[in-house]
């Protein structure tokens, strides 16, 4: 069973590029690109989402995909109209088929009545009729494993549904009319007619509504299996239609669509004709009748090699397949017809085929691409990390007398700094993705949003292919997914609101993305109120956040937003007002060295900012000097360095030191006596590294000495230690001594700690 | 649990190799300690560390091998028995505990012992270091070996924080 998992793996991953595909292909359609491409796109990919889920048994899925996939094919050949209406329904489908995914997934089971409203709404758009056929359906999405002779296989083939099949496909029921005169089709797909993601099925259910219907497959084309085509094309059909209303325009107009991609024939021709042609297309199987009254058993038995003769040389894997439903067939039917159900076994196979050249077609343009686990990637970037650093020891090596006496030696070390540049930033560029990924999940996310609050809100995407490594992209979804809560319920006002100040009745949210130097800049803009700066100061000194006397610059104020378990909101929805928001956001950018800003215009909007690094494997930082030991404190958290000599040091009345600079207060921390070291280096010489750390409070380090700035690759100390309070981690320098990574947000946490204890 | 499960190993491993086991036994000033051989990954000289801030005085600080970093335990300093005023002489015994790897710092490696397993004596009570940190007590050679129970050092590290 383990393989089936692997599919079903496969399967849904394969889901949520394609559900992000629609949402896209939806958000073009939504601004009025209507052009039949669009609209064939969107088909594939739900047709493809219900194959696999018919394949795996999500019936739920199946059922709801395909009243989808009937709407939009009724869309597609006009025979409903792709009003703003429809569209809605559509978008707000691809969510709920994103959910029956997602429960799907996790093995859970939604609520029968899970989107049956947008269902009833299919139904009625598209019709009566295909509602009803609707259980038909199931057929062509028995499971087929292509497992030979494998338990896997026997036990995803539920007989229920084969034997539907038998019962339900209406053109099976067709009684055999004879003495009238009828129409004769003769009907051979080509390969482009399932590239283009025809159905014959469809087709055929399309002249079941034109008269009494008769299907022969044909399957004379059908090579041994050692030269058997997983994508050819082998069966054709002979299809009898009989009714008395029937011109030959009218099935014409049946494979208009199709015309050009197949062979076909039209003839009207006499009863008796027909029965002679029947007797040589069936000749093999003609004698099964007799045989399934026969018990189950036996019968199926018999019935398999008879099918194996009659499709001269078939699959095992239909085989398989043909011998379930048979010995479900014998064992509970009357003995019906048996050319009639000969032919149905070969209605699913085209139908398995068409889904392939479908998706082949819908990703040819694509990029090749392989799919490689993350940890054969880190590991590369990590060995090129140590030639990044091995290099980086080699260039400091070099003194003036050397590199006077060996020039050919400095050039060659300029050449490789550059190559292992290079490296590097292709080794990064692996593991960057766009960031496409994190934003395709926000549409839907505005579109609740906007349901439950009232409001009008559009969501405007920019720069979604910037790439970004992909530790971080997995960081960024809640952070970025409490922002767009954050602007649409406290930011966008509501569409009276709205008019009353003048502004159009729809609020925008802009997410962009971009790429600014060394770091990614992602931004949350709403054209909403903005920031009430009165109340949050009010707020924030009512809970003690801002100290009453405090004064605050407007810049200071919005940042307030981000202090842990504030919230301006004036009741708490189930959206956003626990203050627990913004805070995570806060908390989160800071784990992966990034920073959050915040800036608001009265009455015009507010833009939140994140600034991120573009990876998380290398990190720029200063290299300081802290008693006996290195340690490096990464750049992102600088804000300034200022030599203790010029420093303007003050006492807070508890005595601790704290440093005052542009009129703010801020506590400094020794990390000599935080770390429990001792310096010879005299105070005046030592250095203050002015540092932002949680929550843009800034707080004032001092070091015996400032080295430099350099990358470094991060390394875990816990991998063969522990956590150290204050201590992000550790570093291997160009010397080979391990320099440790200054926690600049955690410093300020333990220090209360040890006074406490 | 950890340490019962290590326990497990090194029985087994004594089935394996019938009734006897090799240690590699190094110096604390004179007396004799050692540890299973397999545990042990690699020797090397005193180079300094890198001190952690913050931590128990016999973390003697994280040194470099080969990419990782390894944390480094002064072993006399373990036994409450001062640090060790370290020279270039002295070796650094990298071990691997479960799935991390950690460095003791020591006088001097002695000697490979071959030791069968019915000579491991239990270690007397009263010293709740002395049972704390070791697994047993053999007789090599009129010496006494003590055996390092080396989830202990590393373990005690962890409920001290």
């Amino acid at each position: 069973m383990s393989e089936l998992d692997e599919f079903k793996a496969t399967y849904f991953e394969e889901c949520s590029e394609l559900l992000s595909d629609l949402e896209e292909e939806f958000t073009v359609i939504e601004e009025g690109d209507r052009s039949e491409e669009r609209l064939n796109a969107v088909f594939r990919a739900i047709h493809s989402i219900k194959g696999g889920a018919g394949a795996f048994g999500f019936n739920q899925l199946v059922e709801f995909a395909h009243s989808f996939e009937t709407l939009l094919d009724f869309v597609r050949d006009g025979r409903v109209e792709l009003n703003d209406e429809v569209v809605t329904l559509c978008i707000r489908s691809i969510d709920l088929v994103a959910d029956f995914v997602g429960a799907a997934q996790d093995g859970e089971e939604l609520a029968s009545d899970f989107g049956e409203e947008e269902l009833a709404r299919f139904k009625m758009l598209s019709g009566e009729d295909d509602a009803e056929s609707m259980e038909d359906f199931d057929i062509e999405f028995t499971p087929v494993m292509v497992n030979v002779g494998d338990d896997a296989s026997t036990a995803e083939t539920s007989p229920d549904d084969s034997l539907a099949v038998e019962e339900g496909d209406s053109f099976e029921q067709a009684p055999m009319e004879t003495g009238a005169r009828f129409w004769k089709i003769e009907f051979t797909p080509h390969y482009a007619l399932y590239e283009r993601a025809n159905d014959p099925l469809l087709l055929f259910r399309e002249l079941n509504t034109l008269g009494q219907v008769e299907i022969v497959a044909k399957l004379i084309n059908l090579p041994d299996l050692s030269g058997f085509e997983p994508f050819g094309v082998y069966c054709a059909w002979e299809i009898s239609v009989h009714g008395d209303e029937i011109t030959k325009e009218s099935l014409e107009e049946v494979f208009e669509f199709v015309e050009g991609d197949c062979d076909l024939a039209i003839s009207h021709v006499m009863a008796d004709a027909d029965a002679d042609t029947n007797l040589v297309g069936f000749s093999e199987t003609a004698e099964t009748p007799d045989q399934t009254s026969a018990p189950a058993e036996d019968a199926s038995a018999a019935l398999v090699p008879d099918l194996a003769l009659a499709a001269s040389a078939e699959d095992a894997q239909e085989e398989e397949e043909a011998d379930i439903s048979f010995a479900d067939l014998a064992a509970s039917i009357e003995p019906t017809p048996a050319p009639v159900s000969a032919p149905v076994a070969e209605v699913k196979e085209p139908q398995e085929k068409t889904k392939k050249p479908e998706k082949n077609s819908g990703k040819a343009p694509a990029v090749q691409s392989i799919r490689v686990d993350l940890d054969k990637v880190d590991r590369v970037v990590n060995m090129v990390g140590e030639l990044v650093i091995t290099q980086s020891m080699l260039n400091q090596q070099m003194d003036d007398r050397l590199k006077a006496q060996y020039q050919e030696l400095v050039r060659g070390v300029e050449v490789l700094a550059q190559t292992t540049r290079g490296l590097q930033d292709a080794v990064m560029a692996i593991r960057a993705q766009p960031v496409k990924s994190v934003f395709s999940r926000m549409p839907r996310l505005v579109r609740e949003l906007a349901k439950k609050t009232d409001k009008k809100i559009r969501l405007e995407m920019v720069g979604e292919h910037t790439e970004i490594d992909k530790t971080i992209i997995e960081q960024l979804s809640d952070p970025l997914t409490h922002m767009i809560r954050n602007s649409a319920d406290h930011g966008i006002e509501t569409p009276e609101k709205r008019l009353a100040a003048g502004k159009p009745e729809q609020g925008i949210i802009c997410l962009s993305a971009e790429q600014a130097g060394g770091n990614i800049i992602i931004a949350v803009e709403d054209d909403g109120a903005g920031i009430n700066r009165e109340r949050v100061l009010n707020l924030a000194r009512e809970r003690g956040v801002v100290g009453p006397d405090q004064q605050l610059s407007d810049e200071q104020i919005d940042e307030l937003v981000f202090a842990p378990g504030f919230s301006t909101a004036d009741g708490i929805s189930d959206i956003s007002g626990r203050g627990v928001g913004m805070d995570v956001v806060i908390s989160n950018i800071k784990k992966i060295g990034g920073s959050v800003h915040v800036r608001s215009a009265p009455g015009k909007g507010t833009r939140m900012t994140l600034r991120l690094p573009l990876t998380l494997a290398v990190l720029d930082v200063m290299l300081v000097e802290v008693g006996d030991g290195p340690y490096v404190i990464p750049l992102s958290s600088i804000v300034e360095t200022i030599q203790c000599e010029r420093a303007d040091f003050g006492f807070a009345p508890s005595g601790r030191r704290v440093l005052q600079i542009r009129g703010e207060y801020v506590q400094v921390i020794d990390l000599v006596t935080r770390f429990e070291m001792t310096t010879k280096v005299p105070e005046d010489e030592r250095f203050v590294v002015l540092c932002e750390g949680e929550g843009s409070m800034k707080i004032a380090l001092i070091v015996d000495e400032i080295i430099g700035q350099q990358q470094v690759v991060i390394k875990s100390l816990e991998e063969n230690f522990q956590r150290i309070a204050g201590i992000a981690g550790g570093t291997i320098l160009g010397d080979g001594h391990v320099a440790l990574i200054v926690d600049v947000p955690g410093l300020k946490v333990a220090p209360e700690q040890k006074t406490a204890a | 649990m950890d340490a019962l499960e290590a326990r497990d190993d090194s029985d087994q491993h004594d089935i394996e190799l019938g009734n006897s086991m090799q240690l590699i036994a190094f110096m604390i000033g004179e007396q004799v300690y050692g540890v299973e051989i397999t545990t042990v990954r690699e020797i090397r000289a005193w180079n300094g560390a890198t001190p952690l801030p913050n931590t128990q005085d016999y973390v003697r600080g994280v040194i470099n091998l080969r990419g990782t970093i390894v944390p480094i335990f002064d072993l006399r300093a373990r036994f409450g028995d001062g640090l060790t005023n370290t020279t270039k002489n002295h070796v650094v015994v990298v071990m691997s505990v479960g799935e991390k790897w950690v460095g003791v710092l020591v006088d001097a490696v002695s000697d490979i012992l071959t030791i069968s397993k019915k000579d491991v004596h239990k270690v007397p009570e009263g010293d709740s270091m002395d049972s704390e940190l070791l697994n047993g007590i053999v007789t090599h050679d009129n010496k006494m070996v003590g055996l390092i129970d080396l989830d202990a050092i590393v373990s005690v590290v962890k409920t001290e924080t």
